[in-house]
């Protein structure tokens, strides 16, 4: 029998004692006279309410002064205050529940509450003594009061999601106990009493009770941004689920853990050339032209082909890989260290070009790929590497450096064997420049070209404006003000998406997308897997999500009747429906306006009150989905402050930009458009654009993304066809010459003349904006035409060509990338085509820059619809007498 | 709460039942009140023992982060265990019950080190859950370095920093210190130099972008220390402790205590003040050969230990010259396991025999 137990527990101790007597003879003097003192001693301060923490103290010299003490200042010295924290708890809360009980005056109600409330907090609380106190004590509210408080127990409605914490338990006993009580009882005092009878005392290094902390406060996953967004859109292509996991625990917010094991399991399987070539896009894009090449001068002066890393630093890097081999004559390819044969067939030359193309990395045209040949590689490294020294085959050399398929795209070293065949520019206006080449800005701007800044002179040839890069790690940079796309962690075959916003201190607001299922498309006899491509009689399609989105182009003869859908009479009589202007209403019907919304003339939209006593500008806007009903096409400008306004800068018809529309119309000038003033464009005299809109000027129908079909006012609508010809026979539409008289190039749906240039039709996913817009809280102005066509402007990155595009009347986006050049070369035509052809193959590949921007992922299957000009004559005829067939109609009615 | 507000004036004249309802108003604000607090921290912030107040209301208040704390612990354990694995007092008894905090009763390099790894512990498990972004407090971000050298595309730091972990661990595991003694002086110092430990060991790590590996272009960050090398350089610390004593000394009761080191030889003047890198401990430490409950020493009956070695591990050094007893073990287990087509394995017998040393 210990000191402490003794003094802690007056009942035992009266027992105890009694047993003393029984087996203690009474002549042991000595023993009883150290008995007396000791019992009297530790009688004499029982009432003393800390008492019954005496078993709590750490060290036995504490625990000794406990057990003779009479008062908590006699504590003071032998307890340690830092030592004894649970100690002290302890007497802290007797004294609580001794001030509580000395509330009343009726001892049975004290005595009740002095059993209820001893060693509250140590031990289980007794429910019976404390139904009695409470009973007993109904007289002293008082007492209730902070009896209550000391006794509390709180109920939780939702216990279940503590439910998966049980698990986390090795002992059965505690398992099957926290699963029943957390099932029944939502009150925490019995949670607490039932678990810390099986599962033992709470400790925070204990997994299940980690596990009921970590519950409370489930980490914020909404606002919390991953490593590298950009390469988590990469994560999807993986070919083994195993890699796809590792890819998003690299990328989300492992990477210090995952990286090394990803980058050797992962990236240097051949399976996985896929999501390969997609991180090593997002960490460099491919781009047309090299040049500035000291080393690999072979690679300069190419502006056709597409090049990855064309950079000094890559160029010594190769120059330096090459030294290497010479000085010790072995070679470091894909991190594997070979022997070199010395042999005449492998001279210097055929190292430095393979040297050359590892580093700058051409790509190829279809699929942007790096990877070389597979016959080229086995026959070089075959016939130069000492095989009997090296540590593997050939053939397995070759399946890091080939692509895994025969059929693939792939990069052929004889090309860049040899020096350019093209000739050598040397006039300044013959060249093909891309001045955001080598990232001129710092590494948290987005560099954009100013494209109307061509012919030189002191406008500088690009901006840096401030972004923010997709992630902690990613080279990536989106502009303020962009919405990006970041991958959640998500169920199977599922996607989860969220969607932040750039704002000037990196992506915030970030608000979830509804999760999508990646489903198959079912057809009428069978069914397309997502993603997949295919054809609807003559239209082509592709399966997003369950979502098939296709062509609507009418097929076979229907084709042949006016060439517009739904067989439209041609002729150009515009009506407005909210948000979109249509040439004729029964293209406005065709597309799905109503008889009210349909309101004929194209007049301005600031003709009424809208805007009461503001300032009304025009804005227009073009939104793709029909469901968006807050689709503005003006601006309401309040004139009084115009300093504290924000800057968006307009153009008057003066050409003197304004740093906002206040500005503007307060200097008192006409509004011309939004934006800077653009230069290379006429700033007068009335045009139609491809999308049958007329214009007060080129510049305004530049402005808006707007190709330019002719001078004067809109007048017909032209039949569609993907043929490069003029469509429309009048006499008033004079088209202008074309740039070059056999350029490739289109003419775009609705429009009159052929014009040079790359041009795509881009098949978007109606649903996939309305998602975005109904899903969360956006501004619907967040995707409208314009903000898509940013976006794949900064894609475009030669200087001499222009992006362009509008919506057609067939629901489509039409993209155009033509030369701004008044007489552009051969060359110059032909680079903008093949950026048409780099920007659809972005689309198609769904490559990670585009899946991450909001508004380009929507774009589903680009189509390449540029070609020579046709000479059918019969075409021409047939569509010209439907259309003059059709003016007689209409003229006689 | 308005309407109980309004139903309450409107019924003051009728004397009974306008007090029974103001009863009930007020029950239903308390459940509303107290019902918003979480299971969790019922379970565990109000009821884990050995926490002060100021802890219980941190756990409160980030669940989360004290959940990342119970890691660190843990984590620490068991690298003490590890480290000091051969040494006679091998960690035993650390952390074994569920009370929060471990209590040395005596103010040695044992518990110098013991302060230490526990600090450098949660320093480092916070820090691995704030990158992890399992911290809703602590952001990553914002404190980003980007520009650099043109051959580095960018670095970035922050989050794999322990700044954060390192500020959180202080606050927690200082506030135990509630004393203005040597002791707390000393246990303060060490748990300093615990979280030291883990941000000095904070080192770049780059991943290079050359296809032929070379390193030109390259991609860096601050990473984390993996625990055990913080283990490691911290049982170096251990065997370097500095003995200090308090200055001026405690007797005087002089405000401004500070430790100094002990000079060896009397009349030496006063002592240097430790570096804040070195562990230090007031007393010396006991033999730890006898169970000893007063000195935390289990003593070493029972241990296993190396014959041949003649350093800490050495049952010479070990046993306390005590001997040892020899058992010689014998064990079977199967090897060379062939696969035959199909579907059966067929194995050896392998017999692999085994002495181990124990102390008496």
């Amino acid at each position: 029998m210990s000191l402490v137990e003794m003094a802690s527990d007056s009942a035992m101790r009266e027992e105890r004692i009694e047993n003393i007597y029984k087996f203690c003879a009474p002549h042991l003097i000595e023993f009883w006279i150290c008995m007396n003192q000791t019992i009297q001693e530790v009688v004499s301060g029982s009432g003393w309410w800390g008492r019954a923490c005496c078993a709590l103290g750490h060290s036995a010299k504490c625990r000794r002064a406990c057990a003779t003490a009479s008062d908590a200042s006699a504590l003071t010295e032998p307890c340690r205050r830092s030592d004894e924290i649970n100690f002290f708890d302890c007497v802290q809360k007797q004294q609580e529940g001794q001030w509580c009980c000395s509330q009343t005056r009726s001892i049975s109600c004290h005595e009740a509450c002095q059993k209820a409330v001893w060693r509250v907090g140590q031990t289980r609380a007794d429910s019976g003594a404390r139904e009695k106190a409470a009973e007993l004590c109904e007289q002293s509210p008082a007492l209730l009061h902070c009896f209550r408080d000391l006794t509390a127990s709180t109920v939780h409605t939702d216990t279940s999601k503590y439910l998966p914490c049980c698990h986390e338990s090795p002992s059965q006993e505690c398992r099957s106990t926290c699963e029943t009580v957390l099932r029944r009882t939502g009150e925490s005092q019995e949670i607490a009493e039932a678990l810390s009878q099986e599962c033992g005392a709470p400790a925070i290094h204990d997994g299940m009770w980690q596990c009921f902390l970590r519950k409370d406060a489930p980490p914020e996953t909404k606002d919390v941004i991953p490593h590298d967004v950009a390469k988590l859109h990469c994560c999807q292509k993986g070919a083994t689920i195993n890699c796809r996991r590792l890819c998003f625990y690299t990328f989300n917010n492992g990477w210090h853990l995952n990286w090394q094991k990803f980058y050797s399991e992962c990236l240097g399987d051949p399976q996985e050339t896929e999501m390969a070539e997609c991180i090593e896009e997002v960490e460099a894009p491919c781009s047309l032209g090299c040049s500035g090449l000291t080393y690999c001068s072979q690679l300069n002066n190419r502006p056709t082909s597409l090049f990855r890393s064309c950079s000094s630093q890559a160029d010594l890097d190769a120059h330096l890989a090459v030294a290497e081999q010479k000085a010790s004559g072995d070679v470091t390819v894909a991190g594997l260290r070979l022997p070199l044969k010395n042999s005449s067939q492998c001279t210097t030359d055929i190292w430095k070009s393979v040297a050359c193309a590892l580093h700058v990395k051409p790509c190829t045209v279809k699929g942007h790929s790096s990877l070389l040949c597979a016959e080229e590689c086995r026959r070089l490294v075959s016939s130069c590497v000492e095989w009997s020294r090296a540590p593997l085959s050939a053939a397995a050399l070759c399946a890091r450096l080939a692509p895994a398929r025969p059929d693939a795209p792939c990069v052929s070293l004889a090309e860049f064997l040899t020096p350019s065949p093209e000739p050598p520019l040397l006039s300044a206006t013959e060249m093909v420049t891309s001045p955001c080449a080598g990232s001129p800005c710092n590494s948290s701007q987005v560099c954009v070209i100013n494209r109307s800044c061509v012919r030189g002179g002191s406008c500088s040839k690009y901006t840096c404006i401030d972004g923010c890069p997709l992630g902690d790690g990613s080279p990536y940079i989106v502009p303020v003000g962009s919405w990006v796309r970041v991958p959640m962690p998500c169920a199977a075959q599922k996607v989860c998406i969220k969607i932040c916003r750039c704002g000037h201190k990196g992506l915030s607001d970030c608000q979830p997308l509804p999760s999508v299922a990646l489903d198959n498309c079912r057809l009428h006899d069978k069914v397309v897997k997502h993603g997949d491509k295919y054809y609807m009689e003559c239209n082509p399609c592709v399966c997003v999500s369950g979502e098939r989105v296709c062509a609507r182009r009418a097929c076979g003869r229907a084709a042949l009747l006016t060439g517009l859908p739904c067989n439209c009479p041609p002729h150009h009589l515009p009506v407005r429906s909210p948000g979109r202007l249509y040439p004729n209403a029964c293209l406005a019907k065709c597309a799905g306006a109503t008889d009210a919304e349909i309101e004929f003339g194209s007049g301005g939209v600031c003709s009424g009150g809208e805007c009461s006593r503001l300032a009304c500008l025009p804005a227009r806007s073009v939104c793709l989905s029909r469901l968006q009903t807050a689709c503005p096409q003006h601006v309401c400008v309040s004139t009084t402050n115009c300093h504290t306004q924000q800057p968006s800068p307009v153009c008057d018809t003066d050409g003197h930009t304004h740093t906002n529309p206040c500005q503007l119309i307060m200097s008192g000038r006409r509004f011309a458009y939004w934006g800077q003033c653009l230069q290379g464009c006429s700033s007068s005299g009335t045009v139609c654009g491809v999308n049958g809109i007329t214009y007060s000027s080129e510049c305004a129908a530049w402005s808006e993304y707007v190709s330019v079909d002719y001078k004067g006012a809109c007048f017909a609508v032209g039949p569609i066809s993907d043929l490069m010809e003029p469509k429309c026979q009048f006499d008033r539409i004079i088209c202008p010459p074309l740039k070059k008289p056999d350029c490739l190039g289109y003419t775009a749906p609705g429009a009159c003349c052929p014009k040079c240039g790359g041009a795509l039709r881009i098949l978007y996913s109606k649903k996939q904006i309305d998602r975005a817009l109904y899903g969360t809280n956006i501004s619907a102005s967040v995707i409208n035409l314009h903000n898509v066509l940013s976006a794949l402007d900064r894609h475009v990155k030669v200087a001499e060509c222009a992006l362009r595009g509008y919506l057609t009347i067939e629901m489509e986006i039409f993209v155009t990338i033509e030369s701004v050049l008044k007489n552009p070369t051969d060359l110059q035509l032909n680079v903008c085509v093949l950026e048409a052809e780099k920007l659809a193959d972005l689309i198609n590949r769904e490559s990670a820059l585009i899946s991450s921007d909001l508004g380009l992922s929507a774009l589903s299957y680009a189509l390449i619809v540029h070609t020579h000009p046709s000479q059918g004559a019969a075409v021409v005829s047939l569509s010209l007498s439907i259309i003059l067939s059709y003016t007689v109609i209409f003229v006689l009615r | 709460m308005s309407v109980c507000v309004q139903r309450a004036s409107h019924v003051v004249r009728a004397s009974l039942s306008a007090w029974i309802l103001i009863l009930l108003c007020f029950v239903l604000l308390a459940v509303s009140v107290t019902g918003a607090a979480s299971l969790g921290a019922h379970l565990v912030c109000a009821r884990v023992s050995g926490l002060t107040d100021k802890q219980r209301a941190m756990c409160r208040a980030s669940p989360a982060a004290i959940a990342a704390v119970g890691d660190g612990l843990r984590m620490a354990y068991a690298e003490c265990r590890a480290q000091l694995s051969g040494y006679r007092w091998n960690c035993s008894g650390v952390g074994n019950g569920n009370d929060f905090g471990h209590v040395m009763p005596l103010a040695t390099r044992e518990a110098a080190f013991t302060y230490a790894i526990t600090s450098a512990g949660v320093t480092h498990a916070l820090s691995t859950a704030c990158a992890r972004g399992d911290l809703p407090a602590c952001g990553c971000s914002s404190n980003r370095r980007r520009p650099s050298s043109p051959s580095e595309q960018f670095q970035w730091g922050g989050c794999g920093e322990a700044a954060y972990g390192a500020r959180f661990a202080r606050r927690f595991l200082d506030s135990r210190e509630m004393e203005a003694d040597a002791r707390s002086l000393m246990n303060l110092h060490n748990n300093r130099v615990g979280r030291k430990t883990v941000k000095d060991l904070v080192r770049r790590e780059c991943k290079c972008h050359g296809v032929s590996g070379s390193c030109a272009l390259r991609t860096c960050w601050r990473a984390l220390p993996q625990f055990h090398v913080v283990g490691s350089a911290l049982r170096e610390k251990y065997q370097k402790a500095r003995l200090v004593i308090p200055h001026p000394p405690t007797e005087t009761h002089a405000p401004q205590t500070h430790l100094v080191i002990r000079r060896t030889r009397q009349n030496a003047g006063i002592g240097r003040q430790p570096r804040k890198s070195d562990l230090v401990f007031l007393e010396p430490s006991p033999t730890y050969c006898e169970p000893d409950a007063l000195a935390g020493s289990f003593g070493t009956h029972g241990r296993h230990c190396n014959r041949t070695s003649r350093s800490e591990e050495g049952c010479e050094t070990l046993c306390c010259g005590r001997g040892y007893n020899t058992v010689k073990t014998q064990e079977e287990t199967k090897c060379h396991c062939r696969f035959h087509w199909c579907c059966r394995v067929s194995c050896d017998k392998c017999v692999t025999k085994s002495e181990i040393h124990v102390c008496k």
